[in-house]
């Protein structure tokens, strides 16, 4: 049980997630509307997701075939027969007064995912159905309700006490990512909500035999929060255990601007769900033929992209891990490659477009880069019609703007200049301006070099082909 | 049963009942669970959960959309809107 580098202050924090994750299916999971993020208001509902009397929900065969692939990709166990429950409690954005979820018959159960040399065990994964949305901002004293994400699929996947820290949670967070985009399953986005995560956190002695007592804090959204969500509630529970008191069990909620987690005081009698089996649901038994079709589709892994990226464009193993760490930067890669040279766009994605992401806290998919305009950045670089200290402005012009690269070149006049007379023009100038250096570079300070080097690409704003400035320099000094 | 549980399952399932009428409600709550508790006592270890009474399985639809909205009448139906949302009590953790 003890992991020394995981101790703090020596507590051991035990922590387990749940995460859900918003599937792609085309509808919702017991409704025929549309399931889809940012429509118009209350214009995605139908009569079964406003829960009318009378109406019977009909479960969705996409949601089973894409909660059976997260199964097969987690080594997980498929359930034979799978059942529905309804999970009681009132809430205005939860028109019918339960949710429909599964509790002992879920999809999925016993699965595992590596996260870097340690295995973390997936309890279950579960298809549930989202609520609604709430809005506190538009009137005063009153909220409003969209029902656009009212009877979304869900797939709840909740973990085992297996994460010893925040920056565990953070790891297995976005392996599960990883593995929903790859599959296809999840767009991912969790900024819209399409992935949003609870922490299960408590703290025990190295020693202790039972777990200590656990708060669950809700809804964080972002990988960043996770860390801070799980770490700020780690010194919170220190804090209470080690001035005598003790951990209540609750629910809290993060609060990512004070950058805390509070009590959710409003649910404290709400533990109660009532769960029973939903009498409109029958069960549903999972044959070995569906399982057979899905596994037929099951698309291409992240370890198996890799493996590809290695043999087909000698990428290093290193290299080819980091770009398919994410599934839009793979694919995005793969887009590149089809015109580009694959070792230089590989430098390029890892080296400046991955620090352009990260410098601006977005998604590739939201930048204004695309692969096709990145492909030709790439090959003219390979053309040496730019530099690469060029390329790298012109990388963040077009990150900037968007703009085609042939004209951001163009327009800017940032092609290197590889004309040898033009280039033994600029060098002549330099030499002449420079008697003294020129000397004394002659007498044998060889460092003196670079300064040449520098003066020439002054001169040209440094457009002038290094290889060939080089060359020039060496035969005239 | 006690007054305490009455209360907080009058609660959950938001049900009104005045306070005089507790002494009845309670009563008769607990012969519903003097019969489950009956119940409760067969062993039926050997028996599979029956989780539905129909010996139906596996009704489903394919992933394939049917717009059925009507937003303007969806709306009405509530006891307060706008033109765009359901309107409720001010709601805020």
């Amino acid at each position: 049980m003890a992991q020394d580098k995981t101790l703090v202050n020596g507590w051991q924090p035990v922590i387990g997630l749940e995460v859900h994750v918003q599937l792609t299916t085309n509808t919702k999971l017991f409704s025929p509307s549309r399931n889809q993020f940012g429509e118009e208001a209350n214009t995605l509902v139908d009569l079964i997701d406003l829960g009318l009397p009378g109406v019977l929900p009909v479960l969705n065969e996409g949601a089973i075939k894409q909660g059976i692939k997260f199964g097969l990709a987690t080594n997980a166990e498929i359930a034979e027969t799978m059942v529905f429950d309804r999970k009681n409690y009132f809430y205005p954005d939860l028109p019918k007064g339960y949710q429909i979820t599964q509790l002992h018959y879920p999809i999925v159960k016993n699965g595992r995912v590596g996260i870097e040399g340690k295995e973390v065990r997936i309890h279950q994964a579960h298809l549930e159905e989202d609520a609604g949305k709430s809005m506190h901002d538009i009137y005063d004293d009153e909220s409003v309700i969209d029902l656009n994400r009212s009877g979304v699929p869900l797939l709840e996947i909740v973990s085992e006490p297996d994460i010893r820290s925040a920056e565990e949670a953070v790891k297995y967070l976005k392996k599960i990512h990883q593995i929903v985009t790859y599959l296809d399953i999840s767009d991912g986005n969790m900024s819209q909500g399409s992935l949003r995560c609870d922490a299960n956190v408590s703290i025990m002695r190295p020693d202790d035999k039972e777990y200590g007592t656990r708060a669950e804090i809700k809804n964080i959204n972002s990988f960043r929060f996770v860390e801070r969500a799980i770490n700020y509630e780690i010194k919170r529970q220190i804090k209470i255990l080690e001035s005598g008191g003790t951990v209540e069990q609750e629910t809290r909620l993060y609060d990512a601007i004070k950058d805390e987690t509070r009590s959710m005081r409003t649910k404290e009698f709400a533990n109660d769900y009532r769960y029973f089996p939903c009498p409109d649901l029958v069960p549903f038994a999972i044959s070995d033929e569906l399982k057979k079709e899905v596994q037929a589709n099951m698309g291409e892994l992240p370890e198996q992209k890799q493996v590809r990226l290695v043999e087909t464009y000698g990428l290093s193993e290193y290299d080819a891990g980091v770009i398919c760490a994410d599934k839009l930067t793979a694919d995005f890669y793969e887009v590149v490659v089809k015109d580009a040279s694959p070792k230089l766009a590989a430098k390029w994605i890892i080296g400046d477009l991955n620090a352009l992401i990260n410098k601006n806290d977005v998604n590739l998919s939201d930048s204004k880069i695309t692969a096709e305009n990145f492909s030709k950045l790439i090959q003219k670089i390979s053309d040496n019609t730019i530099s690469g200290k060029i390329a790298k402005e012109v990388l963040e012009e077009i990150w900037e703007s968007g703009e085609d690269v042939a004209k951001v070149i163009e327009g800017k006049g940032l092609q290197q200049i590889s004309d040898e007379g033009e280039l033994e023009i600029i060098v002549d100038q330099i030499i002449k301006d420079n008697p003294s250096q020129v000397a004394a570079y002659k007498s044998g300070k060889d460092k003196l070099f670079g300064f040449f080097v520098g003066q020439a690409m002054k001169a040209t704003q440094g457009k002038a082909n290094p290889g060939l400035i080089n060359q020039i320099l060496k035969s005239k000094l | 049963m006690d007054k305490i549980e009455l209360k907080n399952l009058l609660f959950l399932s938001r049900i009104g009942a005045k306070e005089e009428d507790y002494p009845k409600i309670i009563e008769k709550l607990k012969t519903t669970f003097g019969m489950i508790d009956q119940m409760n006592e067969l062993d039926l270890d050997q028996f599979e959960p029956l989780n539905n009474p129909l010996e139906l399985t596996n009704v489903s639809r394919a992933d394939s959309e049917d717009d059925r909205n009507s937003k303007k009448e969806f709306l009405a139906e509530s006891p307060k809107s706008d033109d765009d949302f359901f309107v409720v009590p001010k709601i805020v953790e």
